[in-house]
């Protein structure tokens, strides 16, 4: 069971959110402009195949979930106000949040949540994570009254508040004209995909108001064209700036920055099915030449903490008790020399759409070369390395999100998202005890022994945990620190003053 | 035969010869400058203190006794960057400009001599070429087969070739009417030694200002794929690329970006020089005629 | 093209330039069905497509098929150029695969904002480039001249993105703040509503296309000065301002419409450095956008566009060259 702490906490914003209204309604309308790289295939409605910051900074402001992770890790209850199961955990009864309104004015219901997660599970609707869910039965979700829903499922599931709590699985419904509404803090205006959204405040928004009217996410092309308008004023908050920036930008007076933990970080991964990667040898001596602390400092800037080739540094349970690998030129030489792999040539794709990837690949590929390993950076457009995505030996690949729906989307076997075709019979294992659990100190030992097998096994080469930058202007006050990365597109009791 | 050979020299105007194109000041500087920006290129790498690749501090660390230009984006030193970052250009800027200006001088010869269908179809190839975005193509290929070197010349080549050949074409089409070149006709020359020896050399110093222009574009072109990402690819040291790399960084450490430009616009400047003073030759040339 | 044959140049009226005008319109057509087949064929040959964007990372075969039906690109390639052509001729520019959107909406927007860039970008450098070049050309040889000639020099030689980088840190970011350093346009609106968006990127067009004008007005206004009749105006007293503007200048501006034609053409199909450099919402930014996507429909449509306006301005400055042309042999045969 999740610890239902939530009301007071609702009651203690709800006062807060009062207290920065009045304040507030003297001032004229204040509008907040957020900056963003564009994506031109984003949607209105949250169940678009395509994933992007530009999207996910919109369905944070118009949709709500059942649950969410709060900006220190934790799953509360967000749509719903409890989730329970039956003993054998594969009936779970969800009651909603009472009086919560959407967009057009009629109150959120049951009805609306069945229909949602029909829509999710649709393979013609192509959205492709609902992979992450397949646990629901979208044909067994039974409506008890208009706030409660019972859903059977295919099999056992432990974990089901933290799926539902991944940011894909908003809830949205259908207005009366057929266009998507949601329960979120803000109403659509307008929207231009990969361009603009204008969004006002919806005033009957169930939980912690924004201190600001207005809010316009623009959508730019690239990285450098968010940094310049940040530097310019032309917008407040930057969704994110190249670590290797954030010098320049602190000397600006004007600029102020929030440092958090965050779950999403590039790291190196090779296929540990195809050769020479498959030879546990080469492997580890892949992972013996990195100067970690020179990834942190010149490829992040500082702002990363040296990491131990496993995911998930931010879950809240204890990292695994293995020895900090630092580099060993000489041990990596010699595992070579045993692997018979000496005078490896690999290459190294990225598409380098990712803060700090390019970076990491040059300075990498630098450090390996001490070895005797020749690397060859090569930078592809998305389209390219997605078209030959689980085929490339040696890439960049990116994790993001909880460690216990993301991470193991890309370890366990079939999934689409393991670009390391990484298949192990004891984390399998282990993996399926930690989602049919559902109790939390079980969670973590079952957690830190996984991360164990990563660090031994996996073919991710995880040199740093870089932290989330987020650079914003003077005029704006209240950002908070969170470690899934949102503190840029979270407004509670964010104001504004121009 | 004799008779041929006296008609042609009294008809046939001397062409503006090299020497003349030599005597010009900005040809002078304008070599002068190629010649030492290939030079310094040559044995930058000799002179580069630190191994161009490998970083030697933090990002962005001003210029100080160590690094005399500073660090850049990764702490690579960037005087070393700087010493080695010319060589792709060096190589790859030289033959785009030799080979879009042989060929399109090729193509606007045989055009501007044969005419009719010949020049019809040649030219309007030529134009499908000009109005494929050079971007687009750019993209394609460089995402089909790899950012490499030869290919971006080819790329680079034929983004340039159709300008050479129309303004070649528009120099060499007068001629035709000219005494020498209707005579040698008459007397039945072959086309080719016709196109040889009495177009080509009286369209040498368009052909020259051809050569310069183009060789400045290349740069420019060169740089700028390497700047949007389709050039020279990370972790070679390229200025266009350190340009892109470190623009962002102006305000913390300026050298890093600086350096390059300044190194791309004497080298840009070598090749616009040399076109100038070869349009400066034209224009005294017709002005006595 | 220019005149090819004697007798051509010896008609002169409006026969003798729209005869050959018609046959160039009918080649253009052509030609640009020849681009268009190019790009569909280059397009298709690219790794990835508009399916494996869309899904992403997390996709199966299995959704990335089924997804590639719905979107029509398991068809035979004939059949989908085939399509494609015949929506046009309709007028029909089909929707956007990534996202649904109309083409047209897409195209609508990319080719206004370019046509204004270029337009003040063409608005300012045209008069810019005949006063500059007539006052080098006042002062010929003296030190103004060479001041110039050694400027345009060094501005042809310096790359766009260098000439834009540079002026982003000094106006926009770093030294000054006094100017936008991104060209953000929102999407219902005209660029004229945001004309300081509009300042950076124009520069960075204008400075290079005034110092290549302004240098052939330069030699057009010295070449005019030095003819006969301006000689004797000047000996009859005839006020030097007099014969600036009401004899040299007018010479003075026939060559450069040609070549600002040729200028204007190089602005629209050549802006995509620039628009990266200021995140211009332009025709440029839409193309690159569109093949980063593997977008077929509106690759098409903006190479199309492109194609059609590089075309389009090749043409006129044709023609005006060839009717310049013709009016020289009238004045000359006149005088």
């Amino acid at each position: 069971m999740i610890p239902m702490k939530f009301n007071r906490a609702v009651t203690v914003a709800l006062l807060a959110a009062t207290t920065v209204l009045t304040t507030h309604t003297l001032a004229q309308a204040q509008e907040l402009v957020l900056g963003v790289i564009g994506n031109s295939k984003d949607m209105v409605q949250p169940y678009s195949p395509t994933s992007s910051a530009s999207a996910g900074s919109l369905y944070d402001q118009l949709y709500d979930s059942l649950t969410a992770y709060d900006s220190k890790g934790a799953v509360v209850m967000e749509l719903a106000e409890s989730m329970t199961p039956n003993a054998t955990m594969d009936v779970w009864t969800v009651k909603l949040r009472p009086n919560v309104e959407r967009h057009d004015g009629k109150p959120f219901t049951a009805d609306d949540v069945i229909a949602s997660v029909k829509y999710m599970m649709d393979p013609a609707n192509n959205f492709v994570v609902s992979s992450q869910i397949d646990f629901v039965d979208p044909t067994k979700l039974h409506k008890i009254d208009d706030l409660t829903i019972e859903f059977t499922l295919k099999r056992p599931f432990g974990l089901f508040a933290n799926a539902f709590a991944d940011n894909d699985f908003r809830m949205r419904a259908i207005a009366d004209d057929g266009s998507v509404v949601g329960t979120g803090p803000f109403k659509l205006e307008s929207f231009t995909p990969g361009q603009e959204a204008r969004l006002t405040r919806f005033e009957d928004y169930w939980g912690e108001k924004p201190g600001f009217d207005k809010l316009r996410i623009i959508g730019f092309r690239d990285q450098q064209a968010v940094t310049n308008a940040l530097r310019g004023g032309q917008i407040d908050v930057a969704y994110s700036v190249p670590y290797t920036d954030v010098p320049a930008l602190t000397k600006d007076p004007k600029l102020k920055t929030v440092i958090s933990g965050t779950a999403t970080y590039p790291m190196l991964a090779v296929r540990v099915d195809t050769p020479p990667f498959n030879d546990s040898r080469v492997l580890e001596a892949l992972k013996l030449v990195i100067d970690r602390q020179q990834i942190v400092d010149n490829a992040f800037g500082g702002y990363a903490k040296i990491a131990n080739d496993f995911l998930g540094n931010n879950t809240a349970c204890p990292a695994p008790a293995e020895p900090q690998r630092v580099q060993d030129i000489a041990k990596a030489k010699q595992l070579l020399a045993e692997a018979g792999k000496t005078n490896l040539k690999l290459e190294l794709v990225t598409d380098g759409a990712f803060a700090g990837m390019m970076e990491m690949a040059q300075l990498y590929a630098q450090q390996a070369a001490q070895a005797g390993i020749a690397i060859k950076v090569r930078r592809l457009d998305p389209a390219s390395f997605l078209n030959r995505w689980r085929e490339w030996p040696f890439l960049i690949s990116l994790t993001s999100g909880p460690y216990e729906t993301a991470t193991l989307a890309a370890l366990l076997p079939g999934q689409g998202e393991n670009a390391t075709h990484f298949d192990d019979a004891e984390y399998n294992d282990l993996a399926k005890k930690l989602q049919s659990t559902g109790d939390l100190t079980e969670q973590c030992k079952l957690i830190t022994q996984l991360q164990a097998i990563e660090y031994k096994r996996s073919g991710h080469i995880v040199a740093a945990y870089p932290e989330n930058i987020t650079v914003y202007r003077d005029t704006v006050s209240g950002l908070q620190p969170d470690l899934y990365g949102r503190t840029p597109i979270h407004y509670a009791g964010v104001t504004v003053s121009k | 035969m004799e008779l041929t050979v006296v008609l042609r020299r009294r008809f046939r105007p001397r062409p503006v010869g090299w020497w003349r194109l030599w005597a010009s000041v900005q040809v002078r500087w304008g070599v002068v400058l190629l010649v030492a920006m290939t030079a310094l290129i040559a044995i930058g790498p000799l002179l580069a203190p630190y191994d161009p690749a490998a970083p030697v501090g933090r990002p962005y660390v001003s210029p100080s006794a160590d690094a005399w230009l500073g660090t850049d984006n990764l702490g690579r030193d960037v005087l070393s960057r700087v010493l080695c970052g010319g060589v792709y250009l060096a190589w790859m800027a030289p033959i785009s400009a030799l080979l879009s200006v042989t060929i399109g001088t090729a193509i606007a010869l045989v055009a501007a001599y044969r005419g009719g269908w010949v020049d019809l179809a040649l030219m309007r190839s030529l134009d499908v070429l000009l109005a494929f975005p050079g971007v687009l193509l750019t993209l394609l290929c460089v995402s089909v087969f790899g950012p490499q070197p030869l290919l971006l010349v080819g790329l680079i080549v034929l983004t340039l070739m159709p300008g050479v050949a129309r303004v070649i074409r528009g120099a060499a089409l007068p001629l035709l009417n000219r005494e020498y070149v209707l005579w040698a006709k008459a007397v039945g020359t072959p086309g080719l030694v016709i196109i040889l020896r009495e177009l080509l050399p009286n369209v040498s110093s368009p052909l020259l200002v051809e050569l310069g222009l183009r060789l400045s574009w290349s740069v420019g072109i060169l740089s700028s794929m390497s700047f949007i990402g389709y050039g020279i690819q990370p972790p070679a040291a390229d200025w266009g690329l350190m340009v892109s790399e470190n623009g962002s960084g102006l305000g913390a450490q300026p050298f890093a970006a600086l350096a390059p430009i300044v190194m791309i616009v004497f080298y840009t400047i070598g090749g616009s020089l040399i076109a100038e003073g070869a349009a400066r030759v034209i224009a005294r040339t017709e002005g006595k005629a | 093209m220019s005149v090819d044959s004697p007798n051509d140049s010896a008609v002169i009226g409006v026969l003798a330039w729209a005869w050959p005008l018609l046959g160039r319109l009918m080649q253009g057509v052509l030609t640009l069905l020849a681009v268009s087949l190019l790009i569909f064929l280059a397009a298709r040959a690219l790794p990835g497509d508009v399916a494996n964007m869309i899904l992403g990372q997390s996709a199966t075969q299995d959704q990335l098929a089924a997804l590639r039906t719905q979107l029509g690109l398991d068809q035979p390639l004939w059949w989908q150029y085939l399509t494609w052509l015949g929506g046009i001729l309709h007028g029909d520019w089909g929707v956007s695969l990534a996202n649904g959107q109309p083409v047209a909406e897409i195209l609508t927007l990319g080719v206004r904002n370019s046509a204004t860039l270029s337009g003040v970008a063409l608005a300012v450098m045209l008069p810019l480039s005949l006063l500059v070049g007539v006052i080098a050309a006042q002062f010929r040889d003296g030190f103004v001249d060479r001041l110039f000639l050694g400027m345009s020099m060094v501005a042809n030689a310096v790359p766009d993105f260098v000439t834009g980088t540079v002026l982003v840190a000094l106006f926009a970011t770093t030294v000054l703040h006094v100017l936008p350093a991104v060209s953000f346009i929102p999407p219902g609106d005209s660029p004229f509503s945001y004309p300081d968006a509009l300042v950076l990127p124009a520069i960075t067009v204008i400075i290079p296309g005034v110092m290549y004008l302004a240098r052939l007005v330069r030699v057009a206004v010295i070449d005019v000065m030095a003819t006969e009749y301006i000689q004797t105006a000047i000996l009859k007293g005839m006020s030097p301002s007099r014969i600036l503007f009401r004899h040299a200048l007018p010479n003075a501006v026939a060559p450069i419409i040609p070549a600002a034609s040729l200028v204007a053409a190089f602005t629209v199909g050549g802006v995509v450095v620039v628009e990266y450099l200021f995140a211009y919402p332009g025709i440029g930014s839409a193309l690159v956008d569109a093949v980063t996507n593997r977008d077929l429909p509106v690759i098409q449509a903006n190479v199309l566009v492109i194609a059609s306006a590089y075309f389009i301005l090749n043409l006129i400055a044709d023609a005006l060259a060839q009717r310049d042309d013709a009016s020289t042999q009238q004045g000359r045969s006149q005088a």
